[in-house]
């Protein structure tokens, strides 16, 4: 039985790779929608965990450190530092910024950036891949997707700084680049110059005062996808869909497949071939399908995951997943056909 | 509503001769095909028909039994009967002592395994498969290792002398060479009784007077064979032949 799916396959290979190229690119599509949703995780989290820090102190009326976060008082920053130290509890802020070379031109497609403001060396200000750290006013650090080099100059707001190092995936609010900046010169862009933070951060346990409220990473990490979390969900549905056109695209083909083979599947019965044997020649051929249009839909997401403008970072699992969810999904969009090749009678055969 | 059968049975002389292939140890009861009472009635387009009424038939092994009628007279209802893939409303079908109509489930795919032979009016070989390897396929339905099955068909093409095709796709075959295919399929698992739905009807002249005669080949072996037919250069060389006249609407 095998070997007659087999040959069934190669004898209907132009239509057979027709559906391996229509479902690959589906299910290539379906690989980039679930990197895209792991960009926005990622991207959130990696911003939080360059801070370095285990908790968040916020305001108490705020959602978190990321989304309109409100200003702390000194006095608060004080009393959290005086629990746990410099060396761990440091204050930041972050809001955005407007971005141009100093020429006036704008960086890359970047007319905005998230401005974080941190104090260099201490609990806030990122460890980077390239460069040096962050260490006076007047300099920056910026995410790699900013796309400037290493003592470039840029503009922030009405301010001119010099980039002296580069981190990796430093980005927020849908692929938006992080900026590091001195505290000081943060505050200057935003508070005006006044000695406000708009977070805490921790890396020891600590007593929230008055007015405040503590945050885990996790939920700074929350905070961080509140703005996509609508397109997360429209992401989902369109991955859904696609894994349904990807299920249809192979249903189709086995179902058209037993229908054109309705006399042959006639006649192996009336040879007293089973009926689960067919059906079991079948579902390999739609084993087969799938891995080879999964394994085509891997390389064909490499391919079309660049080209598109926010970072699709397709995660590892969803790679290796693919070719089993592939299977079972075409497992299921065949039990069409294999209900429909139990209800060939053999006597058919005899029909001309 | 019914109506009767009209059913004529004429003998000829026996033939004997070469043995085509070997063949299965005896069934218990013989190789002959005893058909008793045998009604079949099925539902097309709404209407129910009632192809044959009461025909009782008696096929021996090592004859050529031909079945004649006019279209919709229920020869091809007949042999699927025989086949094990159609259940008659009624009657028995024994082959040697098996009750064909009693058989189910695996019991049913045993015996068309190794019982039956078909050769069908369009051949109907696998298309995607070479001519050997639709020989073979009923041999791998039965177990047989693929190498034994393969020495098995190339046999068989050999005797029907169709080696040289034995690679071909169905497609690349004339209908008669696709006709022995389906005779060497049929005979590729040592049947006992091979049917044969119009074996000539898409033949020309010379074609048709090699059949005819493989088939007396077959029927020779010690099988029963049993074929439905129009031709009248079949009929002569037919053991006997069973007139089924008429069907009945309901």
């Amino acid at each position: 039985m095998i070997k007659i799916a087999l040959r069934d396959l190669q004898w209907r290979s132009r239509r057979v790779l027709i559906a391996v190229i229509g479902s690959s690119l589906v299910l290539a599509l379906a690989l980039v929608m679930s990197g895209l949703s792991a960009g926005f995780n990622n991207e959130s989290s990696r911003t939080v965990g360059l801070a370095r820090a285990t908790s968040w102190v916020i305001d108490s009326g705020g959602t978190g450190p990321f989304l309109q976060p409100k200003p702390l008082g000194v006095d608060v920053v004080d009393a959290i530092v005086g629990q746990v130290g410099e060396n761990h509890a440091a204050p930041i802020t972050f809001g955005r910024q407007s971005v141009h070379r100093t020429d006036g031109s704008t960086v890359g497609a970047h007319e905005h950036v998230n401005l974080v403001g941190a104090i260099p060396h201490r609990l806030g200000s990122p460890f980077v891949t390239s460069g040096k750290a962050l260490a006076a006013t007047g300099q920056a650090v910026a995410d790699v997707s900013l796309g400037v080099g290493l003592g470039e100059q840029i503009r922030l707001g009405s301010s001119e700084f010099t980039v002296v190092g580069i981190v990796k995936g430093a980005r927020l609010l849908a692929g938006v680049p992080n900026v590091y900046v001195t505290l000081g010169d943060a505050q200057l862009m935003a508070f005006g110059g006044q000695n406000l933070a708009t977070t805490v951060v921790v890396d020891r346990e600590v007593s929230p005062p008055a007015g405040t409220k503590l945050l885990s990473n996790a939920e700074a990490t929350t905070d961080g996808l509140r703005p996509v979390v609508n397109a997360q969900k429209t992401i989902a549905m369109v991955r859904s869909l696609l894994w349904l056109v990807a299920a249809l695209i192979v249903g189709s083909v086995m179902y058209l497949g037993v229908l054109e083979r309705t006399k042959d599947v006639a006649v192996l019965k009336g040879m007293g071939a089973r009926s689960s044997a067919l059906a079991g020649s079948m579902m390999v051929q739609s084993a087969l399908l799938c891995i080879a249009a999964a394994i085509l839909g891997v390389v064909l997401s490499m391919l079309i995951a660049p080209i598109f403008p926010l970072s699709a970072e397709i995660p590892r699992s969803a790679l290796l997943l693919l070719p089993i969810l592939a299977m079972t999904i075409g497992a299921i969009a065949s039990l069409g056909a294999a209900k429909r090749l139990f209800s060939v009678q053999p006597a058919l055969a005899f029909r001309n | 509503m019914t109506t009767t059968m009209n059913t004529t049975i004429v003998n000829k002389n026996m033939r004997t001769g070469f043995h085509l292939n070997d063949l299965n140890p005896g069934l218990a009861g013989g190789r002959d095909v005893h058909i008793v009472d045998l009604t079949i009635s099925y539902h097309r387009a709404g209407l129910s028909v009632t192809p044959i009424s009461g025909l009782d038939l008696y096929a021996p092994a090592s004859r050529v039994t031909a079945l004649v009628g006019r279209s919709g007279s229920g020869k091809t209802s007949v042999l699927s009967c025989v086949a094990g893939m159609l259940r008659p409303q009624s009657g028995a079908i024994w082959l040697g002592g098996i009750e064909v109509n009693t058989l189910k489930g695996k019991a049913l795919d045993e015996y068309r395994r190794h019982h039956v032979g078909v050769v069908h009016q369009a051949y109907n070989l696998i298309p995607s498969l070479s001519a050997i390897e639709n020989v073979t396929v009923p041999l791998s339905l039965i177990g047989v290792p693929r190498f034994e099955a393969t020495a098995r068909a190339n046999d068989l093409l050999e005797e029907l002398e169709m080696t040289p095709f034995a690679r071909r796709k169905p497609h690349e075959l004339s209908g008669g060479q696709q006709q022995r295919i389906a005779v060497a399929r049929a005979l590729a698992t040592n049947p006992s009784v091979v049917l044969a739905d119009e074996p000539t009807a898409h033949l020309d002249g010379s074609s048709v007077s090699d059949v005819t005669e493989l088939l007396r080949s077959i029927a020779r072996s010690g099988r029963t064979v049993i074929v439905s037919t129009h031709d009248d250069r079949l009929l002569q060389a037919a053991d006997q032949t069973v007139h089924l006249a008429g069907s009945s609407l309901g």
